[in-house]
């Protein structure tokens, strides 16, 4: 799009200049771009065999750096197509994006390995939903504006994006172990099975930097509540912001709840036996303050929580993309 | 239909700070900054979406300071939130506006900074320090603070409340103490300090900058002391509303984003 095209449609739609405001922070720059950078040449050259190698399953042959940077950056590129859908679905960008975009979406998801790589090894659901609907070109009914909600739901995004503690507790939960440590050791810490306070004063160790991430990533989960919550009048909308986070919340959906309730289970039975010796220090410092009932508000706190973490990793949110998808297949 | 600013896009300074940045020419800064535990964006619940929906805030920037409160102590982010205040004068040339937007440089006439708890003492020391040294842009800067903790918290109502984000009770358990946990105690050098340093400046005169323009007190709030500060305005009183949630805005309370018009306007 030449620039006096540009602003004119800027000006005659804001939905298109907010998708080109989306597309110069996800797209345009960064790993987006490089992913396309990488991608684009092999696919123009109908080099399937280059991209097959790259995008392989790992049990075929393990994937290392640098190869896994390269992989890193054609999710990010694959990230930004499913948010053009979501957004699409927010109202906040025009529903038939532009041509050149549509194209180009088209051209990459649809090429062949790519397409195994998000749906059969590694499958992120919310690919196929995007690429289904650009190439089928039907009308979606979205609200007319829930750009305050979206700009909330990328604010929340970004917030994890980067997190080096959420990621090692991502992996955790990913069958990644460190060293010999796996899930299970974490949970022993929330136990009180292992010294908590030896943990958390390590910081920068795997294993602490999981137990952070464990943590914020609960935080996470607690604050898209709030998010989903705000979108249940607009169930695709809804369903595609959750399955957006889908590759964990979906794939590993039912080892996280696991996960949660464990470890939010451990944390109150310490509550529960040990609260009289854990909050000595603050009843001896002000008494007066104290009213007895806190050791049941903390619980509930904690079990609250909890409720609304396991509420957020209902399967049930995929519903109505799933049937969207299948109304478009068929 | 809104379209009055970029989207949300991160900023390479303190923990995870995002903002969004007016098309046309804005003539303030809003910088929100958050208490322990909290987050750039977690704090302040549905602000992002009543402010981008609401065409008074259509030549306005906003930006969402984020800090690792797990990590180091009050000054230390004091220190780190006051460079930037310094960079946010020229906010393009400092690499904080997006550069790949299309937008022009700012010229602030004014810069609010929406501080709860844990936050209001990392912004009047940043403040504090800004006045030390004189700075150009102290006439820029007005304060609204939800619930403050800038004469201290209960420690052990805020173990309860606040910390209560699983990170604080998971650090209780460990008997583990974060560093601003002894900053937060309502005699700590840091508040004393903070106390001192702002009279003696509000006693030189011109440093006006040190009364907050809003104090904010929740009915229900059982966390901060709630001591007036300084020579600051008499706080407003919400009612029904805890430490935590003085500062969310939804649908059906409004009064943070009221606040925040009062002094925009």
């Amino acid at each position: 799009m030449n620039t006096t095209k540009q602003r004119n449609a800027e000006y005659s739609d804001p939905r298109i200049r907010n998708l080109i405001s989306l597309s110069l922070e996800y797209r345009q720059q960064g790993n987006a771009l490089r992913g396309y950078e990488v991608l684009n040449p092999l696919i123009e050259k109908n080099e399937d065999g280059g991209i097959s190698f790259l995008l392989r399953h790992h049990s075929s042959r393990t994937v290392h750096w640098p190869e896994l940077a390269l992989r890193f950056e054609i999710d990010a590129l694959i990230e930004f197509y499913n948010l053009c859908f979501v957004s699409i679905l927010a109202g906040f960008a025009p529903a038939n994006l532009t041509e050149d975009l549509n194209e180009e979406i088209v051209k990459v998801l649809s090429q062949k390995s790519v397409r195994r790589y998000f749906s059969e090894y590694y499958p992120y659901f919310l690919t196929q939903v995007t690429l289904a609907y650009v190439q089928n070109g039907k009308e979606v009914s979205v609200p007319e504006n829930q750009t305050g909600l979206f700009y909330s739901f990328l604010m929340l995004n970004q917030e994890i994006k980067k997190d080096k503690d959420i990621t090692a507790f991502l992996n955790l939960l990913d069958f990644v172990s460190f060293g010999d440590a796996g899930i299970n050791h974490l949970i022993a810490y929330l136990k009180g099975e292992k010294n908590l306070r030896d943990l958390i004063k390590e910081k920068e160790s795997p294993m602490a930097m999981a137990l952070f991430g464990f943590i914020k990533y609960s935080d996470f989960l607690n604050s898209f509540k709030t998010i989903l919550d705000g979108a249940s009048s607009y169930p695709l909308m809804q369903s595609a912001m959750w399955l957006f986070h889908g590759y964990y919340i979906d794939r590993l959906g039912v080892a996280m709840s696991e996960i949660f309730n464990k470890g939010f289970e451990a944390v109150a039975n310490i509550i529960a036996t040990n609260y009289d010796e854990l909050f000595k220090e603050f009843e001896e410092r002000e008494p007066t303050i104290s009213d007895g009932n806190q050791k049941r508000e903390l619980l509930e706190l904690l079990y609250g929580m909890r409720d609304n973490i396991l509420y957020v990793l209902n399967p049930r949110f995929k519903d109505p993309i799933n049937n969207f998808y299948y109304s478009l297949k068929a | 239909m809104p379209g009055y600013h970029t989207i949300p896009v991160d900023i390479q300074h303190g923990e995870k700070t995002q903002g969004f940045f007016a098309y046309d020419q804005p003539d303030t800064l809003v910088i929100f900054v958050h208490g322990f535990n909290g987050s750039s964006i977690g704090t302040w619940n549905n602000f992002p979406e009543s402010i981008v929906n609401d065409s008074e805030f259509s030549n306005v920037d906003f930006i969402f300071y984020g800090y690792d409160t797990f990590r180091a102590a009050a000054a230390f982010h004091s220190v780190a939130f006051k460079e930037f205040l310094d960079k946010c004068i020229q906010p393009r040339m400092n690499g904080i506006l997006p550069q790949n937007q299309s937008l022009e440089e700012r010229n602030y006439s004014k810069i609010i900074l929406v501080a709860h708890s844990l936050g209001a003492l990392i912004v009047r020391q940043a403040v504090v320090l800004a006045c030390k040294q004189n700075v150009n842009w102290l006439n820029q800067i007005s304060l609204l603070l939800f619930a403050p903790a800038h004469k201290g918290a209960r420690v052990q109502k805020l173990a309860k409340e606040v910390l209560t984000g699983l990170g604080g009770i998971i650090a209780a358990i460990g008997k583990y103490k974060y560093p601003v946990y002894e900053d937060l105690e309502p005699d700590s050098l840091f508040i004393s300090n903070l106390i001192v340093d702002t009279r003696n400046l509000l006693n030189q005169g011109g440093y006006q900058c040190n009364i907050a323009k809003k104090v904010i007190w929740a009915e229900l709030d059982r966390v901060v002391a709630q001591v007036p500060f300084c020579s600051d305005p008499q706080p407003e009183l919400v009612y029904g509303k805890g430490h935590i949630n003085v500062c969310k805005p939804d649908n059906n309370y409004r009064k943070p984003i009221e606040f925040l018009k009062e002094i925009l306007l």
